[in-house]
C-alpha cells in the first residue's frame, strides 16, 4: 500500500508501526507480568488446580459448540432459502430479522430470565445456548446470503434440472461451496460464545457449570481479592481464544472477505 | 466492540455494508427480470426459513414485548408482587439526571471509539499492506485486543490505570511524575480511561476490515495515482478510504449500538463510578436487574428506550449512507 | 418438498422437545420434616472463605460423618445475582447465608423454611435470649417470619494497624485527629501509605467510614438519619463530610482512595504491609492468626511473606467531642434453610449444629472472623497461635468483650438506597476533580436517600 522504496522510508515505517504497537502491548505485559506476583508459577499452579478446572473449560465448548452447530444450520438453511428459494413476503421476513440486529443482549436478561424460569430452563446450557444463538443468527444470516446470493444461480437450475431435490441441491452444492464462509461464522461464534460472559453469569449459577470467563471470579473472594491468581486465570482463558485466531487467521479473512467484502 | 461478538459479526455483516450489507439488504437484487421469469419454478423455501427465524425472531421480539409489558410494572422479580405503576418508569429514567449522563457518556464513546477505529484501522491496515518485517507479529498484537474477552482482560486495565499502576510507572519513567493522577477513581478521567479502553479493544476491528477490504483494491487504480505522482498519505486519502465507505458506515452503526449496549467493561473496570460518572445505559440496566433493590419494570423500560434509540439510529445512518452512496 | 418440510418440522419438534425436555422439577421439600443424621446438601454463601468453612464441615462431621456438606462461595454481588435464579429454578443450594442487611430478609425469606420452630426444639421457648443481642430479630422478615438462624455476628467502628510500619516509622496509634496527622507524616517519611480505603465502585463499605466518623460528631446521628428523624444533610452530616475531605487532603486517607473498592484495594495494601492503617471490621481478627495473615499475604501478591503484628484500635476522635466510634454491629449473617430442598431434614441437622451447638459455635469463635452467636462461647485460646500472642491477644481479647456489648447496628436500619446515596456522597467528596459544594453533596445524598423503618419504636 505503502511505497517504501528507499531503506529509510522502510526503517521509518518500521519504527511507526513499532511505536505504534507498543499501547496494545502494555495491558498484556501487565497482565502477564503481575500474573507471577506472590506465588510465581504457583498462581498458575493455583488457577489449574481450581476445582473442576477442566469442567469449565468443558463447559465453555459446550456451549461454544452448541452455539456454533444450532447457528451454522439455522444460517445456512435460512441463507439459502433467502437467497435461493421462493418464499412470501421474503423481504418483510428478512427485514424483521434484521430489526434484531440493534438488540443488546442486556435486554435479553429480564424477560429471558422470568421465561426460563417459567420454562424450567434455567441453569441448563440452553438458557446460554439459545440467547446466543438468537443474537447471533441475523448477522450470520445476512453475511451468508451476501455470500450465498454470490454463486451463480445456473448452478442450482442445472442440478434441479438433473432431478435432484431441494435437500440434495442444499446438500451437495451449497454446502461445499460455501466452506470458506462456514470456517469464518465457526471462528466468529466460538470467539463470542467462548468469551459470553453476562448470559452464563446470570444464568448458568449451578456450581459446576461454570464458563472460562468466570474462572478469574473464583480467586475474587470476600475476604481475598487475589489478584495476581486473577491475573494468572486470566491468561489462561485468553491463550484458547487467541490460538484458534492465529491458527485459523488466514481462513478467517478469507472468509470475512468473500462474505463481507465482495 | 469488545471481541470479535454478536457485534463482530454484525460488522462482517456490515461491511458487507457497502457492497453487502446495503446490496443484501436491497432486494431484489441481481437480475430481477430474469428472476421474475423463474420465480415460478423455484420451489418454497418457507421451511428453510423457519429455524433460524424461530430462534431470532421468536426469542427477541418475544423479549422485547415482554420487555415492553414489565415496563409498565415495578416488579423486584422472584416471588415479589407485580404492581402496575403505569408510565412511571419511563417518568422517572427520562427526570433522572443519572439517565441523561449516561447518554453523554454513550455519545462521547461512540465518537472518540469510531474515531480511533477508523483511523487506526485503515493506518495499521495500510502499513501491514506494505512491505513491512514481522507484519504477521504486529497483525496479532494488535488482533489480540479484539478477540480476548473484555472480562477477561479487565483486571489487567485496572492494574495499567489504577494510580499504583503501569500507566502511572510510564508517565514517571518518561520525566512526567507530576501528571500521575488516580485515573480510574477521579469523576473527571473514569469516562477517559473507559474510552480508551475501548479504543485499545476496537483498533483491532477496524484493522481486520479494512485489511481485507484493502486487499481488494485494484493495484493498478493506485500505480495509475502514483504516476500521476500522488504520495502516500495522498492516495491513501483521497482513493483508498473513499473506495472503503462501506466499511466506514458500516463500522458506524456497529460502534453504535456497541457504545449503546456497552456493559462489560465498564462494570468489571469502574461498576459505572465514581459517583455515576462512568455510568452507561448498560450498566444501569444492569444494577436495576442484579442490584438487591432491583426493580425488573424500570430495568426494561430503559431497555425499551436504548432498542428505540438503537433501531432509529441505525436506520438514519443507514438511510443516509443510501442517499449519498452512488448506485453502482 | 414434503422430506424437506419433514426435516424442517423434525428441527422444530426437536427444539420444542428440548425446551420442554430440559424442564427441572422444582423440588418440593417438606418443612415438617425431623432433623436426620444422614444425607448430602449444598451451602451457599459470600462468606466464610471456603478454608474456614471446610474447617466448620470438617467438625461438624466429626458427629455427624453421615451427612456431607458442600459448600461454594461467592464473591458479594455475584452471590445476589447467583442466589435468585439458582432458588426460582428450584435448584438452589440447600442451606444459603441470609443478611440482615437492605431488607435481604425479606428478599430472600420467601424462599426459606420458618426456622422458629426448629430453635424452639433446640433451645427451648426463651431461645431468643440465647443468641447475641437482638440477633434473631434481625433475621426475621418483615411478617415475622424466622428466615434464618444467626451463625455469627459483627462489629465494626474501630481502626487496624501495622504495628511494624508504625515502630519503623516511629510513630504512635492516634488518638485524635491531630495526631492523626502527626503519625501519617511520620508514616509518609519511611515511604508508606497511611490508611488505606477503597471507596471507588459500588460497594457499601465506606458508609463505615462514614459511620465511624458520625459517631464521633454525634453516636445517635447515624440511625436517626437511617431512620428519618434527622437529615443527612443537617449539620451533623455536612460535618462528616467534611471531616472526610479533610482526611484526605491532610494525608490520612490515601490518595488512591476511589481506585477500587475496600476489597481489593484496602484489603491487598494493608496485607502487603504498604499502609500502617486501615479500617476493617471484627472480621479482620483472623489475619492475626499466624498461618491465616500468611495466606492473605501471598493472595495480597507478596512472595515468601513474613506476618507483621496487626492490632485493633480504637477509632480516633475526630470531630475533637472527645470521643471516637462507639462499635456498631449486628448478626453478620444467618442460615436459611431453602423450602424447596429435597434435603430438609439434613440441612436442618446441620443449621442446629453450625448455630445453636456449643461445639459448633465454638468453631465459629476460634476462626475469629465472626462473633459466636449463642452467648457464653468464646475462643479456645489453646488452639490458636497468633502471629505474636503476648501484644495480640489482650487487645483481641478486649475487641470481643466491647464488639459483643455493641447496642448500636451497623446496615441493619438502614435501606440500600441511603447506603448508595451515602456512598455517593462520599465518592463526589474524596473527588478532587468534583467541584460541588459539601452543602450541595449532602442535599443529594439526603434527596436519594429512603428511610427504614426497620426496628423503629
Amino acid at each position: 500500500m505503502f511505497e517504501t522504496r528507499s531503506l529509510r522510508a522502510r526503517l521509518f515505517l518500521q519504527f511507526g508501526v513499532t511505536i505504534a504497537a507498543v499501547p496494545f502491548l502494555i495491558p498484556i505485559y501487565t497482565m502477564v507480568s503481575r500474573s507471577f506476583a506472590g506465588g510465581g508459577w504457583g498462581n498458575y499452579a493455583a488457577v489449574i488446580g481450581v476445582p473442576g478446572f477442566l469442567q469449565f473449560f468443558l463447559n465453555s465448548a459446550i456451549v461454544a459448540g452448541g452455539s456454533i452447530i444450532l447457528i451454522y444450520l439455522a444460517t445456512m438453511t435460512a441463507a439459502f432459502g433467502f437467497s435461493k428459494l421462493r418464499v412470501w413476503r421474503k423481504e418483510v421476513l428478512f427485514w424483521m430479522m434484521m430489526v434484531a440486529l440493534t438488540l443488546p443482549e442486556i435486554v435479553l436478561i429480564a424477560p429471558l430470565y422470568a421465561t426460563a424460569v417459567q420454562l424450567g430452563l434455567l441453569g441448563t446450557f440452553w438458557s446460554v445456548i439459545l440467547p446466543i444463538a438468537a443474537l447471533q443468527i441475523p448477522f450470520t444470516v445476512l453475511i451468508t446470503r451476501g455470500y450465498v446470493d454470490g454463486i451463480p444461480d445456473t448452478l442450482f437450475e442445472a442440478a434441479r434440472l438433473d432431478g435432484a431435490g431441494t435437500f440434495r441441491v442444499f446438500w451437495s452444492i451449497l454446502v461445499p461451496l460455501s466452506r470458506s464462509m462456514a470456517v469464518a461464522l465457526i471462528v466468529l461464534v466460538l470467539i463470542n460464545a467462548w468469551n459470553s460472559y453476562l448470559l452464563p453469569k446470570v444464568f448458568l449459577s449451578s456450581d459446576d457449570m461454570g464458563v472460562v470467563t468466570l474462572l478469574p471470579d473464583f480467586f475474587r473472594r470476600q475476604y481475598n481479592d487475589d489478584i495476581p491468581k486473577i491475573l494468572a486465570a486470566a491468561v489462561v482463558t485468553a491463550i484458547p481464544t487467541i490460538v484458534t485466531y492465529v491458527a485459523l487467521q488466514k481462513h478467517f479473512e478469507r472468509g470475512m472477505a468473500a462474505g463481507a467484502i465482495r | 466492540m469488545h471481541g470479535l461478538g454478536e457485534t463482530s459479526a454484525m460488522t462482517v455483516t456490515t461491511t458487507g455494508g457497502g457492497s453487502s450489507l446495503l446490496a443484501t439488504l436491497r432486494a431484489p437484487r441481481r437480475g430481477g427480470q430474469n428472476r421474475r421469469r423463474v420465480i415460478h419454478l423455484l420451489p418454497g423455501g418457507l421451511a428453510w426459513i423457519l429455524p433460524g427465524f424461530i430462534i431470532s425472531v421468536g426469542l427477541i421480539y418475544y423479549s422485547i414485548f415482554y420487555a415492553g409489558y414489565l415496563s409498565f410494572f415495578e416488579w423486584g422479580g422472584g416471588r415479589r408482587p407485580m404492581i402496575p405503576v403505569g408510565a412511571k418508569n419511563y417518568l422517572q429514567i427520562l427526570g433522572d439526571p443519572i439517565f441523561w449522563s449516561a447518554i453523554f457518556n454513550t455519545i462521547i464513546y461512540f465518537v472518540a471509539v469510531f474515531t480511533a477505529q477508523v483511523i487506526g484501522g485503515v493506518l495499521f491496515a495500510a502499513a501491514m499492506h506494505s512491505r513491512i518485517f514481522l507484519a504477521n507479529i504486529y497483525k496479532i498484537i494488535i488482533v489480540i485486543p479484539v478477540v480476548v474477552a473484555p472480562a477477561t482482560l479487565a483486571p489487567a486495565h485496572i492494574q495499567v490505570w489504577q494510580t499504583d499502576g503501569t500507566f502511572n510507572h510510564i508517565l514517571e519513567g518518561l520525566g512526567l511524575g507530576f501528571f500521575t493522577q488516580g485515573w480510574i477513581g477521579q469523576s473527571t478521567t473514569s469516562l477517559l480511561v473507559v474510552t480508551l479502553v475501548g479504543c485499545w479493544g476496537s483498533v483491532g476491528f477496524g484493522f481486520i476490515l479494512y485489511y481485507a477490504g484493502m486487499a481488494q483494491i485494484d493495484p493498478e487504480m493506485l500505480e495509475a495515482a502514483r504516476i500521476d505522482g500522488a504520495g502516500n498519505l495522498r492516495i491513501l486519502f483521497s482513493i483508498v478510504v473513499p473506495n472503503l465507505k462501506a466499511i466506514t458506515v458500516s463500522l458506524a452503526i456497529l460502534n453504535f449500538i456497541t457504545a449503546l449496549k456497552l456493559f462489560d467493561s465498564v462494570w468489571l473496570l469502574t461498576q459505572g463510578g465514581p459517583a455515576h460518572s462512568s455510568e452507561f445505559l448498560g450498566t444501569m440496566i444492569y444494577a436495576e436487574t442484579a442490584g438487591t433493590s432491583r426493580n425488573l419494570g424500570l430495568a426494561t423500560a430503559m431497555s425499551v428506550i436504548l432498542i428505540i434509540i438503537a433501531i432509529s439510529v441505525s436506520v438514519i445512518i443507514q438511510l443516509r449512507a443510501r442517499e449519498r452512496a452512488p448506485v453502482s | 418438498m414434503t422430506k424437506i418440510r419433514d426435516t424442517a418440522l423434525t428441527g422444530i419438534v426437536v427444539v420444542s422437545l428440548v425446551l420442554t425436555g430440559c424442564a427441572t422439577n422444582a423440588g418440593s421439600g417438606d418443612a415438617s420434616a425431623a432433623p436426620a443424621n444422614s444425607g448430602k446438601l449444598t451451602w451457599w454463601g459470600w462468606t466464610p472463605d471456603t478454608p474456614v468453612a471446610e474447617q466448620y464441615i470438617a467438625a461438624f462431621n466429626r458427629e455427624y460423618p453421615d451427612i456431607k456438606v458442600t459448600y461454594k462461595n461467592f464473591e458479594n454481588v455475584d452471590f445476589r445475582t447467583s442466589l435468585t435464579p439458582a432458588l426460582d429454578s428450584g435448584k438452589g443450594p440447600d442451606v444459603f447465608d441470609l443478611s440482615p442487611a437492605g431488607g435481604s430478609a425479606d428478599e430472600w425469606g420467601s424462599y426459606a423454611i420458618d426456622v422458629a420452630p426448629l430453635a424452639k426444639e433446640t433451645l427451648g421457648s426463651d431461645w431468643e435470649s440465647k443468641f447475641g443481642a437482638s440477633y434473631a430479630k434481625q433475621l426475621t422478615d418483615s411478617k415475622g417470619r424466622q428466615v434464618a438462624l444467626p451463625l455469627g455476628g459483627m462489629a465494626a467502628g474501630f481502626i487496624w494497624v501495622n504495628q511494624n510500619i508504625l515502630q519503623e516509622a516511629g510513630a504512635a496509634i492516634p488518638t485524635d485527629y491531630n495526631s492523626w496527622v502527626t503519625t501519617c507524616k511520620k508514616v509518609t517519611a519511611i515511604g508508606k501509605a497511611c490508611l488505606t480505603m477503597g471507596a471507588g465502585g459500588a460497594d457499601t463499605f465506606p458508609t463505615e467510614m462514614y459511620h465511624s466518623i458520625a459517631n464521633s460528631v454525634d453516636p445517635s446521628y447515624f440511625i436517626k438519619a437511617a431512620t428519618g428523624r434527622a437529615k443527612w444533610n443537617d449539620p451533623e452530616g455536612i460535618q462528616v463530610l467534611q471531616i472526610f475531605k479533610k482526611m484526605k487532603e491532610d494525608g490520612i486517607i490515601a490518595s488512591n482512595v476511589l481506585d477500587g473498592g475496600q476489597y481489593p484495594l484496602a484489603n491487598n495494601s494493608f496485607m502487603k504491609g504498604d499502609t500502617a492503617m486501615v479500617q476493617m471490621g471484627f472480621w479482620y481478627t483472623q489475619y492475626a492468626g499466624a498461618n491465616s495473615c500468611k495466606n492473605a499475604m501471598e493472595a495480597a501478591g507478596v512472595s515468601n511473606p513474613t506476618c507483621f503484628v496487626q492490632l485493633p484500635a480504637e477509632f480516633p476522635d475526630v470531630a475533637g467531642k472527645g470521643k471516637g466510634s462507639a462499635y456498631f454491629g449486628e448478626v453478620d449473617y444467618g442460615l436459611a434453610i431453602n423450602a424447596e430442598s429435597p434435603n430438609i431434614a439434613a440441612a436442618k441437622t446441620f443449621v442446629a449444629w453450625m448455630t445453636m451447638s456449643k461445639n459448633g459455635q465454638q468453631n465459629v469463635a476460634n476462626a475469629l472472623d465472626l462473633l459466636p452467636s449463642l452467648q457464653g462461647v468464646t475462643p479456645d485460646w489453646s488452639t490458636l497461635t497468633l502471629a505474636n500472642n503476648a501484644v495480640q491477644k489482650p487487645l483481641i481479647e478486649k475487641l470481643i468483650a466491647d464488639s459483643t456489648a455493641t447496642t448500636q447496628s451497623r446496615q441493619w436500619q438502614a435501606t440500600k438506597e441511603t447506603l448508595d446515596a451515602m456512598v455517593v456522597a462520599i465518592q463526589q467528596v474524596l473527588d478532587p476533580t468534583v467541584k460541588m459544594s459539601i452543602e450541595d453533596i449532602a442535599a443529594g445524598q439526603q434527596k436519594s436517600s429512603k428511610t427504614s423503618t426497620v426496628g423503629v419504636g
